[in-house]
């Protein structure tokens, strides 16, 4: 039955493939009549499994083209498919018909909300855990409960690769014999105090207050709590962090990266963990992780009327917070920014998160206009002027394509930033490459 | 110049759903009304002098947070009902309107003794599903007729027989699932619960234009109308979720 069900999703795959389309649709078939497919598959042995809130697609990317460039053979979900589904789909494209992939490497990004269910059916050889944010919380609950569960369904082979500035991760891995973590050391960039989510606040093992000798950003940030809960040694450090000249250490390699924010650092480290693990850190490595640029709305630069558009895919508190905390260390003023915000399944329904955004800092730094656009322009207007942002430079369109043409029509600043939310990334990218190929 | 205190309580822990906004919401709007607003902020074992202040906000948490200053907030019980009983303002949202109940029934049949403010319960049923969702309600409010926003919440609220709801379900599910029950949240005199989240204000500047208005009214403030603001933003989101929901 097993291998009748391979069969059959493997041709109709087969036969997308031909038609030059990929979809989930093989994998939402293969679980609707083998709801444990999974378990059928012969993966190679080097399987790495990748996820966090924030930088999964980046930080799986960026080992996949780390790999690739010591010539390795590598199958991954480059594009983001990281649901069962999804991942179904991938290995259905890539397998033979008695279910083997044969590759070096099998690197999967995954949604964190779907690791129970996937690895009661994979062990990977290795998971990588950048960090855990409160996100999209309509469609997963609350993240104590994902923890638990994503704990519980820890193999003892699957070694854990972990971010030990989130204390999060590190309590999630409490009771995991087999982890390794890294850490950031303090930077020109640290800070005192955060945007304060209840995440940084109280200690996940005693629930007393939680204190921080510094902050990266959010949560992630060098902790410790008067019942011994703390930063645990770590196997790797960053350090010598800076984002003018796009560089860092991590354990005595000198790290150069065409990333400016301070987050793609942290997607950095774990990278160099899993080439360290497989003794791979050497000069072809060290050179794709200085050229690789996700683009895909991941700090994508467009370059229209003279200006330097430069895009960023926003899903959460954390990550809007970001990047106006990175409009503030570049030193930006006078800014143009078009915030796109849909709110479909996968943007998150509920817009009230852009309440715990920290849009104040913009007018820190001072606003030329900023457009607002998508299905939810309206609130992202609205607390836009609640962070007393002045109502005459916030301009509302609707309209995706039109909100895009008119951010470029005008050529003043040398900079201009969109960030957008998930569902409307590639509608933006398309306007966005006309225009830039309408320039040249 | 007035000035108004709001005592936002737990602001640290129970700040789950960008419910902070509506502090920010209510400053702004009385700022440009010329009302100065102290924010109170107090958590556990910070409580005092509730009598001195205007307002009383609590947002949502998730059932770790709750569980915490449950045990806490008991202490101004008293102070709290009488709070509620001089009319004054006070606005619970999610988890802090559960907790001003008799108790809470959790999935897994643990009771969870509430402050027994108010005579409602909530109970979470494991095959009820979650209500999650855009949530758009009538109230008797003449000055706030229409509120929207979003829910989402596995614990019914069933009030009891004398306590009358927020408002009344146009779409959405309210305080239990299923279109049988109409009601949302629950209204004792100045006292307002309900599970809408957006945040609640955000949507509905004319609901909290009322929640001032009722504030200064306590203070002996003759005001019969604030100054109106450019709500452009505000209204037409509202009437985005409206128009978007209604045909259902």
């Amino acid at each position: 039955m097993n291998k009748i069900i391979l069969i059959l999703t493997k041709l109709i795959d087969l036969v997308l493939a031909k038609l030059g389309r990929g979809s989930s649709l093989p994998g939402l078939l293969a679980m609707k009549f083998k709801p444990d497919i999974l378990k059928y598959f012969k993966l190679p042995e080097k399987t790495i499994f990748v996820t966090a809130t924030n930088g999964k697609t980046t930080t799986a990317n960026m080992i996949t083209q780390a790999l690739e460039a010591n010539n390795f053979k590598v199958v991954n979900n480059s594009k983001g498919a990281n649901l069962e589904t999804g991942i179904i789909s991938v290995l259905l494209r890539n397998a033979n018909f008695k279910g083997q992939v044969k590759a070096d490497f099998l690197v999967i990004e995954i949604d964190e909300q779907t690791i129970p269910s996937v690895f009661t059916k994979i062990t990977p050889a290795y998971l990588v855990i950048n960090n855990f944010f409160r996100d999209q919380l309509d469609r997963y609950g609350e993240i104590d409960t994902l923890l638990n569960k994503i704990s519980e369904s820890l193999n003892n082979k699957t070694i854990v690769i972990g971010n030990g500035n989130d204390p999060l991760v590190v309590k999630m891995l409490k009771n995991h014999p087999s982890k390794l973590f890294y850490e950031m050391i303090k930077t020109p960039y640290s800070v005192a105090t955060t945007n304060q989510t209840r995440e940084s606040k109280f200690c996940p093992n005693c629930q007393r207050k939680l204190s921080y000798n510094y902050y990266h950003y959010a949560q992630i940030g060098h902790f410790n709590c008067q019942c011994g809960f703390k930063v645990p040694a770590t196997k790797w450090q960053a350090s010598n962090i800076d984002l003018k000249n796009y560089e860092m250490t991590i354990n005595n390699y000198q790290i150069h990266t065409k990333y400016q924010n301070l987050y793609n650092y942290f997607n950095i480290i774990p990278t160099f963990a899993i080439l360290d693990m497989y003794n791979l850190v050497n000069h072809k490595s060290l050179k794709a992780i200085q050229q690789f640029e996700l683009n895909d709305g991941r700090s994508e630069n467009y370059q229209i009327n003279k200006s330097t558009v430069t895009l960023n895919l926003v899903k959460n508190p954390v990550g809007m917070n970001e990047n106006i905390n990175h409009l503030a260390r570049i030193k930006a003023n006078e800014i143009e920014l078009l915030i796109v915000l849909n709110n479909f399944a996968a943007d998150s329904q509920d817009t009230s998160w852009i309440y715990d955004c920290d849009f104040e800092k913009l007018n820190e730094l001072g606003i030329k206009r900023i457009i607002c656009s998508g299905k939810r322009a309206y609130d992202i207007a609205n607390a836009l002027q609640y962070a007393t942002i002045c109502k005459n430079k916030i301009i509302v369109e609707e309209n995706i394509n039109e909100a895009v043409h008119k951010f470029n029509l005008q050529t003043t600043n040398e900079q201009k930033f969109i960030f957008s939310t998930y569902t409307a990334l590639q509608i933006v990218r398309k306007k966005l490459k006309e225009l830039a190929n309408a320039n040249n | 110049m007035q000035t108004i205190n709001i005592a936002w309580l737990y602001d640290d822990l129970l700040e789950l759903y960008g419910d902070s906004g509506n502090i920010k919401i209510l400053e702004q709007r009385a700022i440009k009304r010329n009302i100065k607003v102290n924010i109170h902020r107090m958590s556990i074992g910070q409580i005092k002098n509730l009598q001195e202040m205007d307002m009383i906000f609590l947002g949502g948490g998730s059932d770790l947070e709750q569980n915490i200053l449950a045990a806490d907030l008991a202490n101004y019980r008293q102070d709290l009902i009488d709070f509620i009983n001089n009319d004054k303002v006070v606005l619970l949202v999610c988890g802090g309107y559960q907790l001003f109940g008799n108790y809470y029934l959790d999935q897994n049949g643990h009771k969870i003794k509430g402050l027994e403010i108010l005579d409602f319960i909530s109970i979470a049923k494991k095959e009820t599903p979650r209500m999650i969702g855009y949530i758009g309600i009538e109230t008797s409010i003449d000055q706030a007729p229409i509120i929207v926003g979003f829910e989402n919440h596995s614990g019914q609220t069933i009030l009891g027989s004398t306590l009358k709801p927020f408002g009344k379900v146009i779409f959405g599910h309210g305080n239990q699932f299923g279109k049988q029950h109409q009601d949302e949240g629950v209204r004792f005199r100045n006292c307002f619960g309900t599970y809408i989240h957006g945040p609640l204000l955000a949507r509905n500047v004319d609901f909290a234009d009322y929640l001032i208005s009722l504030i200064l009214k306590n203070k002996g403030n003759t005001i019969q109308k604030l100054t109106e603001l450019n709500d452009e933003f505000a209204n037409k989101a509202r009437e985005v979720v409206i128009n978007e929901n209604q045909k259902k």
